[in-house]
């Protein structure tokens, strides 16, 4: 097994990568600034320099390419956080966030709200409300079950997901095909390119305050990969965990999809992808996670705003890297076994 | 430290598996259930694990009623070793050890210093302590339940409660684990341990404890009452009690009726 | 326990930062000469501050980009979407190359923010239909990219006005007066037509869509707006829905229907009907009233619902009463695709895409 050293080695490098993709996809954009120009820029909001910039420089870094990159960062943390946390606590390797539903749950209300013209605000709430009810109904369902609760959340979050995921359809097919699908599509897609800084304080808190929890449990998460029974003889009660990782991970979800739209693949992949690198011990693995899944997204979108003009919607981009890599993966861990 | 049990009844829907168990058990012994399949050991260590709820009657454990104990005052009593099963995800020796140390963590505690000494010795007490940074899923099946027993030592708990631990393990390894439990028992565990095997109980058992239809059939020292009549009630079949008068060990093999079509070739 | 302080170190260091940053650009401190700017009222009552003169423009989406292609072409600082083939095949080369943003579509989830703004254009023009969160997407679009971005409502009978107001907002008026003019002439001639038919000479269109002709736009629905304008009746008796897209229907429908005449969307279908048994039965087959709309650049009865509808008023007029409309269609064929996509045609180009 990796010995510690090791391991704390790569950990350090993983924070190293993340503050260069962060940096670095500052540094990108379809408008030019010259570094130099740039760290000025930046060092103007705290200390007093000679403009020699214009009002655009200042626009394009602070309205447009600030938020996006924090944005960018945040999300793809916070799912890779959300799926290494439900890997853990459904004991499958094979989950992804989206597993409960709260992912269609939020393209419902974004639907909905673009269907109903409500407004970009009102829509970013719409999305992050169905979000969350999606899983307070999966949660409900569960509640009545006494053996395997495990599999039946799966079940009924497959269930409840279909459900919306038949209203999305629904919407499309009444929704004008002028804007108004076009628009739902490209949500549907996922993107970044339309975060504006009030996202960032929109969305960034609840998926801060989701991941905090699944962080501090992650030792508990350990435990719980083991079994709720043996688990709880060794003083876990499952049940109690289990919820708040959901809470947690929903919150992150939920969020995330409210101003991004559906950007997959990144809670199924990435936690894979920090287990081949730290191993499967959530101590690491989740803050291992984390920092991937941030640097991922900041690289991914980077392709997305960089390869054409018209904005290539990320969530396209991540399937055509995420499924063949996963395909690996299944491929790779069935010739282990 | 003693665990009493009394008056316990438990129903799975209508069918009754529990019928009123009395017993008391006391550290520094090994204590062995025999029983049939279904006869309800399994359902008895769960109750007593907290891991079924709807149980009548009094779980005491050093008098305190267990019914009252959060999961994590009760881990701090009572651990369990289960049957080794496969998990999705591979954790070191060292770190699956660490586990059984959670119940003395706090709420959002990470396993610290004194933890892994907690570990480390116990892995000691069964002597792995080579295994530490072995991958788990790497090692033998006796090894892996040699490690989780270190485990359920690392919990500290003077009660430990073992399901079936030599279900799947080849001859040898099972006479190095039961030696291991026994070991333990020496040193003032309690140790309750289900088994199939009447030959382990003669050789390891301080006491027995038999289970027949949801009761206590009998109770007490093997070779005093497990008998060729009551091995009969249990398993349903007729076996041969033999003494080895060397070794004062008892042990039994299935009669004549049993096996007949074998000597009749 | 290092693992957790990198990690919180590095978050709060993010936080630190993106706190340090938040929030609308202030503009600089020192300013270079203020050029002349202008305050212009656009549909959506919101006073906008727009540079004095205009020459780079930049649509928000397609809609935009056929008027204002149509109105200023040159000086547009890009497009939306790239031209349809269709639209190649007549639309001057030096046009098909330009940067393309993408969409704004209240999330404007393909438009490219930062493109846009390297492009500096002088105004950002939203044109089409007033939702009633307009004023709060373009107010959301403005305050991030800190550019001024209008919006001009543009409707079938409301076309002429649209063009005014994009005169307004170029600052000459010479084009845009020409193509409000045609607008609103078309416009009256459609509304004098349709009051002073009687019901009973009133007929009945099929609009046939789809891949197989069976995808219709109900009857009241704003993408068949055209046929109610000219003043015929759409055969497609179906409860709308919601601003629906088109409805499917089945073979049975139509026959039940029996419209007086039906418009194609596309070359396949229009052949299919022609040769297809089932349609057969139908009188517009029989009667020789079936048509291929045409769609060369831009379709003149569906999509964009936009200008290219105004020749689709003449054209469906001149099929369904053509001595009330009174119009020489290859005549104003020509003058309309001069006047509004810049091109020529001569009479020939003009018949093939009429689709003589």
């Amino acid at each position: 097994m990796k010995d510690s050293k090791h391991i704390k080695i790569r950990m350090s490098g993983l924070a190293v990568l993340l503050a260069v993709c962060f940096f670095g996809s500052f540094l990108m954009g379809k408008y030019a600034i010259d570094p130099v120009t740039l760290v000025k820029i930046l060092l103007s909001r705290v200390v007093e320099l000679p403009v020699d910039w214009t009002v655009q420089d200042e626009t394009v870094l602070f309205n447009v390419r600030l938020p996006r990159v924090i944005m960018g960062a945040v999300i793809g943390g916070g799912l890779a956080c959300a799926g290494a946390a439900y890997q853990g606590i459904f004991q499958n390797p094979m989950v992804s966030p989206d597993i409960l539903g709260a992912s269609n749950g939020a393209a419902f209300g974004a639907a909905l709200g673009l269907f109903f013209s409500i407004g970009y605000q009102a829509i970013s709430v719409s999305a992050f409300l169905f979000g969350i009810m999606a899983v307070v109904i999966v949660l409900a369902i569960s509640r009545r079950v006494k053996f395997n609760v495990t599999l039946e959340l799966i079940l009924a979050g497959i269930m409840v997901g279909s459900i919306f995921n038949a209203g999305v359809s629904y919407l499309k097919l009444v929704a004008d095909p002028t804007d108004t699908l076009p628009a739902i599509t490209y949500w549907l897609m996922g993107s970044l390119a339309s975060t504006r800084t009030q996202d960032v304080f929109f969305a960034g808190p609840p998926i801060i305050i989701g991941i905090l929890p699944i962080l501090l449990l992650r030792w508990r998460l350990n435990v719980l990969t083991m079994g709720d029974e043996e688990a709880r003889t060794m003083g876990i009660n499952a049940k109690v965990v289990r919820t708040i990782v959901i809470g947690g991970a929903t919150l992150i979800t939920a969020a995330a999809v409210s101003v991004s739209g559906l950007i997959g693949w990144v809670g199924l992949v990435i936690p894979h992808f920090a287990r081949m690198i730290v191993g499967d011990d959530y101590r690491v693995m989740l803050p291992a996670s984390v920092l991937l899944g941030s640097s991922f997204l900041l690289v991914v979108d980077n392709f997305a705003r960089m390869l054409a003009t018209r904005e290539i919607p990320i969530g396209i981009l991540t399937a055509f890297i995420g499924a063949p890599f996963f395909l690996y993966l299944i491929l790779k861990e069935g010739g282990r076994q | 430290m003693t665990l009493q049990v009394n008056d316990l009844y438990f129903s799975y829907k209508s069918n009754e598996v529990l019928n009123g168990i009395s017993f008391q058990a006391t550290e520094g012994s090994l204590l062995c259930v025999l029983g049939r399949n279904g006869a309800g050991k399994s359902t008895l260590f769960r109750c007593v694990l907290g891991l079924l709820k709807g149980w009548r009657g009094q779980i005491l454990i050093d008098g305190v009623d267990a019914s009252e104990l959060s999961p994590v005052q009760l881990a701090g009593k009572i651990s369990y070793i289960p049957q080794n099963h496969s998990t999705a995800f591979s954790y070191s020796v060292l770190d699956m050890v660490l586990m059984g140390t959670t119940a003395r963590l706090n709420r959002f505690e990470n396993p610290g210093k004194q933890e892994r000494k907690l570990a480390e010795a116990s892995l000691d007490l069964v002597n792995i302590r080579h295994l530490r940074d072995r991958n788990f899923q790497g090692i033998s099946g006796g090894e892996q339940q040699l490690v989780l027993i270190a485990r359920a030592l690392a919990q500290q708990t003077r009660v430990i409660i073992m399901d079936e631990p030599c279900s799947n393990l080849d001859y040898g390894n099972q006479i190095k684990v039961m030696k291991a439990v026994k070991d333990l028992a020496k040193q003032g565990y309690l140790i309750i341990q289900s088994t199939h095997n009447p030959e382990h109980v003669f050789l390891f058992a301080d006491e027995v404890m038999v289970i027949l239809d949801g009761i206590i059939g009998a109770m007490g020292r093997a070779d005093e009452i497990l008998s060729e009549e009551l091995l009969r009630e249990i398993y349903g079949i007729h076996v041969n009690l033999h003494e080895i008068k060397e070794r004062r060990l008892k042990f039994c093999i299935p009669d004549q009726r049993e096996v007949s079509y074998v000597e009749a070739l | 326990m290092k693992l957790k302080k990198l990690f919180a170190a590095v978050l709060i260091l993010a936080l630190a930062f993106s706190a340090a940053a938040c929030g609308a650009a202030k503009p600089s401190k020192e300013e270079t000469a203020e050029p002349d700017t202008r305050i212009f009222v656009d549909s959506a009552g919101r006073e906008v501050e727009i540079p004095a003169e205009i020459d780079a423009i930049a649509p928000s989406g397609p809609l935009a980009q056929l008027v204002l292609y149509t109105a200023c072409p040159d000086r547009l600082s890009g497009i939306a979407v790239a031209f349809s083939d269709q639209a190649k095949a007549l639309i001057d080369e030096k046009y098909w190359g330009m940067t393309q943003f993408g969409q704004f579509y209240g999330k404007n989830a393909s438009l490219n923010m930062e493109a846009l703004i390297a492009a500096a254009p002088d105004v950002i023009v939203d044109i089409g239909e007033a939702k009633d969160t307009i004023a709060q997407d373009m107010d959301g679009l403005q305050q991030q990219l800190n550019m001024p971005v209008v919006f001009i409502e543009a409707t079938l009978d409301t076309m002429d006005e649209a063009y005014e107001k994009i005169g307004e907002l170029i600052g000459d008026t010479e084009e845009t007066d020409q193509l409000a003019q045609y607008c609103k002439e078309v416009s009256e001639k459609a509304a004098k037509v349709s009051a002073s038919l009687a019901e009973e000479d009133r007929l009945r269109i099929y609009e046939a869509l789809g891949d197989a002709g069976l995808n219709t736009n109900a009857r009241g629905s704003f993408h068949a707006e055209v046929i109610e304008t000219v003043g015929g009746i759409n055969a497609a008796d179906l409860e709308v829905v919601a601003s629906g897209a088109g409805s499917e229907v089945s073979m049975e429908q139509v026959i039940g229907w029996n419209p007086d005449v039906i418009i194609a969307e596309s070359e396949e279908v229009y052949q299919m009907i022609l040769s297809d048994k089932a349609w057969s039965v139908l009188d517009a087959v029989k009667n020789g009233r079936v048509y291929k709309i045409p769609t060369s650049p831009y379709s003149a009865m569906a999509n964009p619902p936009s200008v290219n509808r105004i020749f689709g008023i003449l054209w469906l007029g001149d099929i369904l009463y053509p001595d009330q409309y009174g119009v020489d269609i290859s005549a104003e064929m020509q003058k309309f695709y001069k006047l509004f996509y810049h091109v020529d045609i001569d009479g020939a180009k003009a018949a093939e895409l009429l689709g003589e």
